[in-house]
């Protein structure tokens, strides 16, 4: 390596990985079990621990190194069997991760953190690794090939000749006889059928593992292949058996799969680009409807095209931001674990869905909420143990944090089994706080008042929650992404908390509809159908309000016009269009004028320059340059609600 | 750094600017038959007046958002918010841009006049007289021969609640 290379410049590159690298290791250290840790397991953390020290010592950050090459060194016995993995050790490996987390990001942003702070968790390692080894003799040994089994290693890419001894399953002579022949093209064979019906294999040859599995996987399942590679020269003391990844193998799994790690902004700027694109496309659009297909129809063809290939442009782009939210549901294990040891409480987490994708910005941006919502069921949600088993349930707690992919949203749900709200108890405290609940709110409707900046059930503050800051806040960061939270409990069940949020908030297909003179944009996903209404469908509520029969439904009527403050051409509904929008199980009628068509629209937030609109989620720009403002659907689905509330409100002040 | 005798006059002179010898330079604009300036280095850019969309339940100076090459950027009508009588909209009507901690923002205005140098001694703090236009949002009154220029404090009256155009953060609860 030229010794002018400015290594600085990989400095970045050190910090990302190295991230990744810690935030795996205590994903496998909060996975392990200490009383069945396999060594593919302590393998997996040994590896992590390993590339944190090599990239340290890189750049000479010795008292990374130092706390690293402890772990390393205590975590080389353990993956060796010469020493068990107790609880001890996974608590002070977590602590030097977090140890090491810090260097790290006091390396990244140029304050070193002192060595002072290495202290505790450099005496805690070394009172660790000074403890004797087990003695391996007795229960060790026999423990050792069954682990040694198990194994999966790192596959050797030497030239020299391996030796591999391969246990195959029963299969027919004609089968066997193939792959015999196909093997002693290879190298030298020697086999041998096992009273089992098994046949055993000795191959000796300069080929690789893969290349030979590959042989054998054309006549029998390469999961049931045993193979295990003793190095030519030694004996049987070096082999170590290799096991295949199944196909839905452990989290460990090495996927073939290679990255390319690009900076965020050229992402973005490409996702401008886009989105620049997108807009251009609709002007075209436009000018493409008012020619004549006869005289341009190749034209008009290719434009066709054009579209489409905009449009799959547009979605492979998009397709960059997504990242599974497992990166966000990764943090929770341990800090639920960390939470219920503080509070004395037992609790577990699933997980359901990591996989599911959501961009990126929004992945960031989903954190603290969830993170409050955890929090809250760990610390409100479930009781103590001894209660727990005094209300027929299990001792452990259950938190579930899930997420799926709903029509062009993501549903993330936080689920506990714990006390549930207390109905009586929320009211009183509404009531305390001055919010005017009555006994004929559903408990959906009650359960809003959470949502109450300050409001708070707990009567003592605790150190993890209870000061009233939170649920508003949840609310308030989840509506600014476009997204909605929904609260369902049942005192002693527990409750789950629904988070629905859009994919992603750059793009979108919008029906473009017509108000008065302006024009503005319905989510086409949450537009179900729209229709002329007839007067028979038209019901008036109190004079004013109105609903309309949708086959054998009542949908309330917004007429569109009062709430935006526009000139309506039409004030009978049967003169203008009604569309039907939907979300979260409810529905809406909305009174427009006209319906403009569809089209896909780039959406730009407002309060970059501006402040936030009632009832607008985002604006856009349409193919006449012109600036059109994107409805907020849930917004305008809680609408009835907010109008009583308000009336509520105003018949107590007079 | 140089402190002018004047400069105890200069009560709301930006906020830790200093005008220096060479003074500061303005852009002015007429609103009405009034003369207003803005320090030069808020205004990102001078545009025609051209199509507004309106944002429902704004106060009728917020005039509505426009697309600035792909940005979206509110335009407010200063003349309706202090009350310079029924705004004419023409051939001369001018939007400037102004750039405010990175928040852009237009003004409309009937005409834009010139760009003038004022030192700190041509500014006079603003007499406490005005209804409508309260003096913490002005940098004070600009003389040059017979001319006055009413110098509007633009960081301070566009970040203002009365002028509706951010979300007003109320972190003081919980």
């Amino acid at each position: 390596m030229a010794s002018s290379l400015d290594i600085s410049q990989f400095f970045e590159v050190f910090f990302e990985e190295s991230e990744e690298l810690l935030a795996e290791m205590e994903g496998l250290l909060l996975a392990v079990d200490v009383s069945s840790a396999s060594p593919e397991e302590c393998n997996a953390i040994f590896r992590t621990a390993h590339s944190v020290k090599g990239g340290a010592a890189t750049f000479g950050l010795d008292d990374m190194v130092e706390i690293a090459h402890i772990m390393e060194s205590l975590l080389d016995d353990i993956r060796k069997g010469s020493r068990k993995l107790t609880e001890a050790h996974v608590s002070a490996f977590l602590q030097a991760k977090d140890l090491l987390k810090r260097q790290l990001n006091g390396y990244g942003q140029k304050q070193p953190i002192g060595s002072d702070a290495s202290l505790d968790v450099l005496a805690l390692l070394r009172s660790l690794s000074l403890q004797q080894p087990d003695d391996v003799g007795s229960r060790g040994q026999s423990d050792f090939p069954e682990a040694q089994a198990k194994a999966r290693i790192n596959l050797p890419k030497i030239e020299r000749p391996h030796c591999f001894r391969m246990e195959l399953p029963c299969m027919s002579e004609d089968d066997l006889n193939a792959l015999v022949a196909e093997l002693q093209l290879k190298g030298s064979l020697t086999f041998d059928k096992l009273p089992n019906g098994k046949t055993v294999f000795v191959l000796e040859t300069t080929e690789n593992l893969d290349t030979v599995v590959a042989i054998c996987a054309f006549l029998c399942n390469p999961e049931d292949i045993h193979i295990a590679e003793e190095t030519v020269q030694s004996n049987a003391k070096g082999a170590s058996e290799c096991f295949l990844p199944k196909q839905n193998g452990s989290t460990a799994g090495i996927q073939d799969v290679t990255y390319v790690r690009v900076n965020l902004e050229k992402v973005d700027q490409l996702m401008n680009l886009v989105g620049e694109l997108v807009i251009t496309q609709a002007m075209i659009d436009q000018h493409i409807g008012r020619l004549e297909s006869a005289r341009h129809g190749q034209l008009v063809s290719h434009l066709a095209t054009l579209a489409r290939n905009t449009h799959d442009l547009q979605e492979s782009v998009m397709a960059i931001r997504m990242m599974p939210i497992e990166l966000v549901f990764s943090r929770f294990p341990r800090m639920v674990r960390e939470l219920a040891a503080k509070l004395g409480k037992k609790a577990k987490l699933i997980t359901i869905g990591g996989a599911t994708e959501l961009d990126k910005g929004l992945i960031e941006r989903i954190v603290d909420p969830i993170t409050h919502l955890v929090r809250n069921s760990v610390d409100h949600g479930l009781e103590e143990p001894r209660i727990r088993l005094a209300n027929n349930k299990s001792e452990t707690g259950t938190i579930t944090l899930s997420a799926i992919h709903e029509g062009g949203h993501i549903i993330i749900q936080v689920i506990d089994d714990g006390a549930g709200f207390d109905r009586g108890c929320i009211m009183r405290k509404a009531k305390d706080f001055g919010i005017s609940v009555s006994e004929e709110m559903s408990d959906e409707e009650l359960w809003e008042v959470v949502f109450t900046p300050g409001f708070t059930t707990v009567p003592s503050i605790t150190k993890i929650s209870g000061r009233g800051v939170g649920m508003d806040v949840v609310k308030r960061n989840i509506s600014a992404m476009g997204g909605s939270v929904h609260i369902l409990s049942t005192l002693g069940m527990g409750t789950t908390i629904t988070i629905s949020l859009p994919l992603t908030l750059a793009i979108l297909d919008g029906m473009l509809v017509m108000a008065g003179d302006e024009v503005y944009i319905l989510p086409l996903l949450s537009v179900v159908e729209s229709l002329q209404p007839i007067p028979e469908q038209i019901h008036h509520i109190t004079g004013k309000d109105m609903v309309i029969r949708v086959r054998e439904e009542y949908i309330p009527l917004i007429f569109l016009h009062d709430l935006l403050d526009i000139q309506p051409r039409c004030s009978n509904p049967v003169d203008g269009i009604v569309v039907i929008v939907e979300g979260l199980g409810k529905k809406a009628a909305l009174l427009i004028d006209n319906l403009l068509g569809q089209q896909q629209i780039v959406v730009k937030n407002i309060e970059t320059n501006f402040r936030k609109i009632p009832w607008i989620s985002g604006a856009t720009i349409l193919g006449d340059g012109n600036v059109s403002l994107i409805l907020d659907v849930p917004s305008l689905l809680n609408i009835n609600k907010r109008f009583e509330l308000q009336r509520l409100q105003h018949q107590r002040v007079t | 750094m140089n402190p002018h005798s004047e400069e105890n006059l200069v009560s709301n002179f930006g906020d830790g600017d200093d005008v220096g010898a060479d003074g500061k330079e303005f852009l002015t604009f007429m609103l009405g038959s009034e003369e207003y300036g803005v320090e030069i280095l808020k205004v990102q850019e001078i545009r025609r007046y051209d199509h507004i969309t309106r944002v429902p339940g704004a106060p009728e100076f917020i005039k509505g958002l426009s697309n600035l090459r792909g940005l979206i950027v509110p335009i407010v009508d200063l003349r309706i918010k202090f009350l310079l009588g029924i705004p004419t909209y023409d051939l001369l009507t001018t939007v400037i841009i102004l750039n405010i901690n990175n928040r852009l923002v237009g003004i409309v205005v009937s005409s834009v006049s010139d760009v003038i140098t004022l030192a700190a001694r041509q500014i006079q703090s603003f007499p406490n007289c005005s209804i409508n236009l309260k003096p913490e949002y002005l940098i004070g009154l600009g003389s040059i021969g017979e001319r006055m220029i009413i110098l509007v404090n633009v960081d301070r009256l566009m970040t203002s609640s009365e002028m509706e155009l951010m979300d007003q953060v109320d972190e003081t609860s919980g």
